[in-house]
This record gives structure tokens, C-alpha cells and sequence, in this order.
């Protein structure tokens, strides 16, 4: 009697800002900028803390630098979350918004926990950069932080996979009312896509950050060492392994006929094989800089910018394939358009000028740490 | 390709119909769009203002703070002051660590509360202002990088550099300041976009500049406030404690003056019934002049303490200043939510969930038939009351006993009273408001709902759906309260005396 996509809303009553190919250009791009710190909290930090409780505490080794950086990652991967969440809400509406009210206490509790594994994690530095004594207590505060954090990213896989399955509404909105209203505590669990989407999505967070070892390295114009390159390699290999095989379970266990046909076929197979393969390219590249006799530095900035190439082609076909899910349900409507170039100008301009500031920022403090110019204070 | 749309005010200008409204009409049966997210005792919407109170509190820290350590920063960089300096460089990474990390999770908390609460809201709040919000995300990203490369640049950078950053910062995180604003100020008048709905319009709404210059005036206050409190906790040397007093007081003076000059332009931009309501419900305007005279008492002892007198401002001193800023703030934007009652956004959407264009349509199909989400209850509980096309008979609703049709009523109550009423106890809720309330005087009250009060919103159901609305409401009314002499009967008052 109701459909489950009746339960879509209907078309927004205030038109698309900007055609749907430059909103979707925008949130492929800012989830970009958003997963790229993002994988280096969520499985650098892990990795960090398993590498320091073995021993290398050294201020220098790059885990207590990761550690170091961490509020830095947390700060720039919050803000560049904003971005594709944004556009996601443009576009996606009608199902984000009923799929996160079915969710929402759990949607909720991403403020609070973003905040206690946020506050843990300057705690967790302070302890590093001082070289507080109880490596039990300091390894302790960094499994919270990192427990916080893994939840949050669960509950994002939760409910990026329930928006896309409206079929799954009708049972969680039932079991979880009262009086047709939502209690706001269903969680998508047996949806069979979340658990291979989810670890996914951290083995790919480990491919990119193996690569924290050897580029903070390149960022301070230093060669990397030769142990942090064996240490790339081995977590970007591990990572690499359980990407392709988590990939598989994912793609062939769990992805819908239509989706198989779409990405399997056609144009699609070369985006879905250039996924699949991508990690190949910064992997070859990090076993050249481990056996050396090269560039090595060269080498490994090509490497890097290869795992961003990585990231981008699995967020064009998250992208691709969640336009897939929600069109076979007949969700991906025509909505109309009322465009207004000033504030696309606007933000053009501010984004550009944003850009400038950045690197006219971060250039001048560079030159000025360079020549060694120091006030005189006793700060 | 430039097409304008008139989405929301095509049904006023019969003229102006545009192929985008005739398109969406078709798909226009369900004006209630979105589950409601029923949360006990307190209400979903009271959870944002809960986390909306903490953010504004820190947030206009963020942008007082960023001009009050560029330009001490400047100053004691001119004045060779190593022990100014000092100070400067701690209350930065206080700075920091509040705005950062509170300030920012607590922002994005208030946007992922309000999709939960008022999806409606936020889906058509995003697509106006979507490429202003994109904008204020710049700013944001820059205020990051300057705020850290200058809290970390103490000791590290030249004067001159290191100053710069500080302006960076300040700049960015005003401009912050001023685009949120504009969304903030529309919600409360949207002004001429439900008639033209611009960008444009929706930016330079009635409310902007009058919000503008009364946060300021807030960011610069509330910034001395937290300089008072933190300069009396952690700078030692009198001679220093003097110095920061004297330089931050002026500051929240002109704050002050800007307060009072920016609300008055708010009160006189207010549409008439936002200032109607806070002249008729007495907790709002008993709020009003509260603001208005924790203000005077934060000027008054500023001007007396710290302004010609620094060295009595101790920390009992700074956290009563503090505490009255924080009252005047919390209280101001608890005002600036009640007053927009009954509407979420002014003329364009109300509080319980429905575009203001779509009265007529609800009041023509009924609330049952406006909600997927309600027919999918309906569909499960009361079956019989569904046709094979899976609309509701609304004319069956009568056969149902008095117990079920109370039961419907609650699943209407959600939908249209939830969003400011808690249900038995609560916040505002219904039942302390029908203590002994018939349904004779729930039906009419029902029907009638915002001629008796204007701001509540219109009825928007069919009689039936009232019937079943008032069934619910009278199973949820507690007793009149017992022991009022004037209830008795006259006999009886004569016989027993008072």
C-alpha cells in the first residue's frame, strides 16, 4: 500500500542553486578534501599508537609526529567534511534527511563524541610532546580517541548506506515510532553493505596513511629514512591486500545486479578497473624508494600524489555507484533549476582568494622559520 | 542559462506561474515531507537551542578575540612588552582550544541538530544559501590555518608577520560572523524573498545590518568578558593585570553601545508579529528588559571597575561580569527563537513542518493524507481506515472507538503541536495548558487556533482530524486543579463561607 520510496520526500519547493553536474563536481571535490585528513586520523592514528607502544618514542620518529599533527588533521578534516555534507544535502535530500531521523539519536551522538575524542586527541599530544610518564595511561587516552573517532565513522557508513535503501525504511520506521512519529533509534545493521562499505573505507584509510612517514619527511626538506620507507611499504602493502579483498567482498557480495551491469559495462569498466587497480601505482612507487639508487625524493612526491589520484577515483565511483542505488529506485528525479551567477562568482572569488591567503600564509612563516628571524621575547 | 524560479511565491502571483511549480505539483500530495524525530520531555528543536546556546556564547568569542589579539599583539609588539607578550601568547592558545575545538564542533552541531529537528527547515535554509554557506566554509578553512600558524608563531615569527596573521584572522572570521548572520536574520524576516526570491533578498533581508552590528557589538563584549575572567586567573603581576584591564574595557564599552544600537534597530526591523509576541507573552518581554539591563549592569560596572578603577576587578568580579554577559547573550537569542513563532522562516515555513504555500492543500487532503510516514502508521495500526490506493477515508475516522481515535490524534499531534508543545510534561507542554478542558472546548479552540492566539499557526486539518486531535488531548488533560473557591457553588459558598 506505501511504497518505501514514497516515503522519499518529495521535490524541494525551492529550485537547485547550480546545475547538478557543477553540485556534484563541488561534493566529489570537498569529499576529497574532507577523506584525505580524515584517513590520517582514522587509521593513522591507530597506527601511530601501535608503532609508539613498540618502542620508537623517539620526538623525531614519525609517529610522535603524527601524534603531534593530529589536532591539525582533525581540524582541516571537520572543516573539509562541511563541504560534501553540504552538497549532499542539495542534492540528496529527500533520502539523507528521512534516513538520518530514522538514525537520529545515534546521528546525534556524532556531536558529542566528535568533541570528547577531539578533546582526547590534544590530550593525547600534550602527553607526547611532553613525554609524560605511563605509556599505559598515554596509550589509554589514544584508544579512546581513536574509539571515538572509529564510531563516528561507522555511524557516517550507517548512514550512507541506509540513505540509499529506502526498501529498508518501512521495517525501522515501524519497529522504532511512536504515533508515527520516529524515536530516532533505528541503526542500519543488517543492511549487508555496511560491514564490507565500512572496513573498506579504513583499509583505504591505511593506503593513504602509510604515506604519513615518508612525506612529513619531504614537507621539512629532509630524505625519509629508510625504516620509514619499509614502514610504507608494509602498511601501505597490508592495507593494499585487505583493500582488494574487502573490495571484492563489497563489489561482488554485496553490489545489486544493476550496479554490477552498470559499472561492469561499457565506459563504467574503466572507472571501476581504475579503481580497483589504483593503489598498484603509489605501491611500485614506494618499493623503488624502499630498494633506493633513484630520486628518492622525487620519487616518493609522485608516489604521493598518486594516493591522491587513489582517493579521487574511489570518491568519482562512491559517487557513481550512489547515483546507481538511488536511480534504480527512481530517486534521482528531474528537479528544476534557478541559477544565480553572482553567488557562484562569490565563491569563485572567495575560494580563490582563500587560496591565496593559504599559501601566502604558509610561504611567508616557511621563509621566516628558514632565515631564523626570532623576536627578541620572552615568550 | 539564467531561468528564474518563484517557487514559493507562485501561488500569490497568480501571474508569475512558472513551468518549475506546474512541475511540481505533481508530485505535491505530501506538503508534510519529512518523519518527525519525537524526543521526550524536552522536544527535538529545544536540542538545538541547547547547542546553539553553547556555540553563539563561544563563537562570538572567536571573532571578538581575533581583533583583541591582533591588536594587542600590535601594541605589545610596539611597546617592546615581553610580559604583555607572555600573556598574549597564553590566553592565544586558551583562545584556541575553545574556538577550535568547541566553537567548531559545537557549529557543526547546530546544523546536524537542526537536520534532525527541522529538516524542512534546513533543506530549504541549504539551497538558498547554499553558495553563501560554501563561502563562510572559506573563510572558516582560512581562520584555521592563520589561528594555528599564529599561535604556534609566538617567539618563531617577525613582529610584522606575526601581527599580519593575527589581521588575517580577525578579518576572516568577522566576515564568518556577517554571512552566518544573514541566514540567522532571514530566518526571523525573510523580507521580500517569499515575493522575489533572490539570493539577493534573502542576504539584505530587514534583519541583517540590525544583527550585524548588535554581534559585533555582542563579539567585542563577550571578548573583554573572557579577558577579564582568564587575565584574573592567570596574570599575576598587578602592573599586568591593570595594563589588560585598561586595554580591553573600551572595547566592551563601544560592545555595549553597539548592543543597544544594533537591538533597537532589531526590535524596530522585527515583522509586526514577532513584535506583537513580545509585547503580549510577559516571559518575553520580562526577557527583554532582562537583557537590557544585565547590558547596563555589564556597562555600568565595566565604566567603574576596570575603565576607572582596574585594580578592583579580581576574579569574583570577572566572573560576575561573566556571567552577566553570558545571561544577556543566552537570554537575546532565546528571544530571537520565541519572537519567530509561529514560523520557522518567517512567511515561508512554519514550525510544524509545512511551507506556508501549502496551507490550502493540507487543509483540502488533511494532515493523515499529507504524510507518508503517517499513512505508513496508519497503515500498520488502523488498516481499515485506508483505501486500495493507500489514501486515508478521513469520513471512517468517526467509526473508530474513542481509544483509537485518540490514538490518531496522537500521531497528529506529533506532526503539528510536537515541534513546540511537549505532550503530558515537559517543555511548554499542552498538558499543563488544558487542565480540565472539555472536548467541546478543545474541538473549538482547535479550530480556531491562531485567532485566539496569533502566533500559533492556522489549523490545517479536516473536522475529523480535529475530532481526533481534541480525543487525544482530552485523554492527556490532567484534572482542573481542586481547592479554587470561585468553582464552587454558589449554595455551597453561601452555606460553608469562604
Amino acid at each position: 500500500m506505501i511504497e518505501p520510496t514514497e516515503l522519499a520526500a518529495p521535490p524541494s519547493p525551492v529550485p537547485l542553486p547550480a546545475p547538478l553536474a557543477v553540485l556534484y563536481f563541488l561534493k566529489v571535490t570537498g569529499f576529497v578534501l574532507h577523506v584525505v585528513p580524515m584517513h590520517l586520523w582514522y587509521a593513522g592514528l591507530p597506527l601511530a599508537l601501535v608503532v609508539w607502544a613498540a618502542g620508537r618514542r623517539d620526538p623525531d620518529d614519525w609517529p610522535a609526529r603524527m601524534i603531534k599533527h593530529m589536532p591539525f588533521f582533525l581540524a582541516f578534516g571537520i572543516n573539509g567534511g562541511i563541504v560534501p555534507l553540504l552538497f549532499t544535502q542539495v542534492v540528496y535530500h529527500h533520502v539523507f534527511f528521512p534516513a538520518s531521523v530514522l538514525m537520529a539519536w545515534w546521528w546525534f551522538s556524532v556531536v558529542p563524541l566528535l568533541l570528547a575524542g577531539y578533546v582526547t586527541v590534544y590530550w593525547l599530544r600534550a602527553r607526547i610532546e611532553h613525554g609524560a610518564e605511563g605509556a599505559a595511561k598515554t596509550l589509554a587516552i589514544g584508544a579512546f580517541a581513536w574509539a571515538c573517532l572509529a564510531i563516528i565513522g561507522f555511524l557516517f557508513a550507517n548512514l550512507f548506506s541506509l540513505m540509499v535503501r529506502p526498501d529498508l525504511w518501512p521495517s525501522l520506521a515501524v519497529e522504532h515510532s511512536v504515533a508515527a512519529a520516529l524515536r530516532g533509534t533505528a541503526l542500519n545493521v543488517h543492511d549487508p553493505a555496511l560491514w564490507p562499505r565500512w572496513l573498506m573505507m579504513f583499509s583505504l584509510a591505511v593506503l593513504t596513511a602509510a604515506w604519513y612517514p615518508p612525506v612529513s619527511r619531504l614537507v621539512r626538506q629532509q630524505v625519509p629514512t629508510v625504516a620509514e620507507r619499509r614502514f610504507a611499504l608494509t602498511a601501505y602493502s597490508a592495507g593494499g591486500v585487505a583493500f582488494a579483498l574487502l573490495g571484492a567482498w563489497y563489489v561482488f557480495g554485496t553490489w545489486p545486479e544493476h550496479v554490477i551491469r552498470t559499472m561492469g559495462h561499457g565506459p563504467m569498466v574503466i572507472l571501476t578497473v581504475a579503481t580497483a587497480i589504483s593503489p598498484l601505482f603509489p605501491w611500485v612507487v614506494l618499493l623503488l624508494a624502499v630498494r633506493g639508487g633513484v630520486s628518492v625524493r622525487g620519487l616518493l612526491w609522485v608516489g604521493a600524489a598518486g594516493q591522491l589520484l587513489v582517493v579521487l577515483l574511489n570518491a568519482i565511483s562512491r559517487q557513481v555507484v550512489q547515483h546507481l542505488e538511488l536511480a534504480h529506485f527512481g530517486l534521482i528525479r528531474p528537479q528544476p533549476v534557478a541559477m544565480e551567477r553572482w553567488p557562484i562568482v562569490m565563491f569563485v572569488l572567495a575560494a580563490v582568494a582563500g587560496v591565496a591567503l593559504v599559501v601566502y600564509m604558509l610561504l611567508s612563516v616557511r621563509a621566516a622559520w628558514q632565515s631564523g628571524q626570532q623576536v627578541d621575547s620572552a615568550c | 542559462m539564467q531561468s528564474r524560479a518563484c517557487p514559493l511565491a507562485a501561488s500569490r502571483a497568480p501571474g508569475r506561474e512558472c513551468q518549475q511549480e506546474q512541475r511540481l505539483s505533481l508530485r505535491g500530495a505530501q506538503p508534510v515531507r519529512y518523519p518527525w524525530w519525537y524526543v521526550p520531555f524536552v522536544t527535538a528543536p529545544m536540542l538545538i537551542a541547547a547547542v546553539a546556546v553553547v556555540h553563539v556564547l563561544i563563537a562570538h568569542y572567536a571573532v571578538g578575540g581575533g581583533l583583541f589579539l591582533a591588536v594587542e599583539t600590535a601594541y605589545a609588539y610596539r611597546r617592546s612588552d615581553t610580559a604583555y607578550l607572555a600573556y598574549l601568547r597564553r590566553h592565544a592558545r586558551f583562545f584556541m582550544l575553545l574556538t577550535v575545538v568547541f566553537g567548531a564542533v559545537t557549529g557543526i552541531g547546530i546544523w546536524w541538530t537542526m537536520a534532525l529537528a527541522s529538516p524542512l527547515a534546513t533543506e530549504l535554509l541549504i539551497r538558498i544559501f547554499v553558495f553563501v554557506w560554501a563561502t563562510e566554509w572559506v573563510a572558516f578553512a582560512v581562520e584555521l590555518v592563520s589561528v594555528f600558524l599564529f599561535v604556534y608563531g609566538f617567539g618563531r615569527l617577525p613582529a610584522r608577520l606575526h601581527v599580519r596573521l593575527a589581521v588575517i584572522y580577525a578579518a576572516a572570521a568577522w566576515v564568518s560572523l556577517v554571512l552566518i548572520t544573514s541566514i540567522t536574520a532571514f530566518m526571523l524576516n525573510s523580507g521580500r524573498w517569499p515575493e522575489e526570491p533572490l539570493l539577493i533578498n534573502a542576504v539584505l533581508n530587514p534583519q541583517f545590518l540590525p544583527q550585524v552590528v548588535a554581534r559585533t557589538g555582542g563579539a567585542l563584549m563577550l571578548c573583554t568578558l573572557y579577558v577579564y575572567l582568564h587575565a584574573t586567573f592567570t596574570a599575576k603581576d598587578p602592573e599586568l593585570r591593570n595594563l589588560i584591564q585598561r586595554r580591553s574595557t573600551r572595547p566592551a564599552l563601544l560592545g555595549a553601545v553597539l548592543i543597544v544600537l544594533g537591538g533597537l534597530a532589531w526590535y524596530a526591523a522585527l515583522p509586526p508579529s514577532a513584535q506583537a509576541a513580545l509585547a503580549a507573552a510577559s516571559v518575553l518581554n520580562v526577557l527583554m528588559v532582562g537583557i537590557f539591563l544585565l547590558t547596563a549592569v555589564v556597562f555600568v560596572a565595566l565604566y567603574l571597575g576596570p575603565a576607572r578603577h582596574p585594580g578592583w576587578l579580581t576574579p569574583g568580579f570577572s566572573l560576575l561580569l561573566f556571567l552577566c554577559g553570558l545571561g544577556a547573550f543566552a537570554t537575546g537569542e532565546f528571544l530571537r527563537e520565541a519572537v519567530r513563532k509561529p514560523y520557522v522562516i518567517y512567511n515561508v515555513l512554519t514550525g510544524s513542518q509545512y511551507c506556508v504555500t501549502d496551507t490550502a492543500r493540507l487543509r483540502r487532503q488533511g494532515v493523515l493524507n499529507s504524510s507518508a510516514w503517517i499513512r505508513l502508521f496508519l497503515a500498520r495500526e488502523f488498516p481499515e481506515l485506508l483505501d486500495d490506493n493507500g489514501s486515508v477515508r478521513l469520513q471512517a475516522l468517526k467509526n473508530l472507538p474513542h481509544q483509537d481515535q485518540a490514538r490518531v490524534g496522537q500521531a497528529i499531534f506529533q506532526y503539528l503541536c510536537n515541534d513546540c508543545h511537549a505532550d503530558r510534561h515537559g517543555y511548554s507542554a499542552v498538558g499543563y495548558l488544558i487542565h480540565g478542558w472539555n472536548r467541546e472546548m478543545l474541538v473549538e479552540t482547535i479550530h480556531h487556533l491562531h485567532r485566539t492566539n496569533f502566533f500559533m499557526p492556522p489549523w490545517v486539518g479536516t473536522e475529523e482530524e480535529a475530532e481526533a486531535l481534541a480525543a487525544y488531548l482530552e485523554a492527556i488533560a490532567p484534572k482542573r486543579p481542586e481547592g479554587m473557591l470561585f468553582e464552587l457553588e454558589r449554595d455551597s459558598f453561601r452555606s460553608n463561607g469562604p
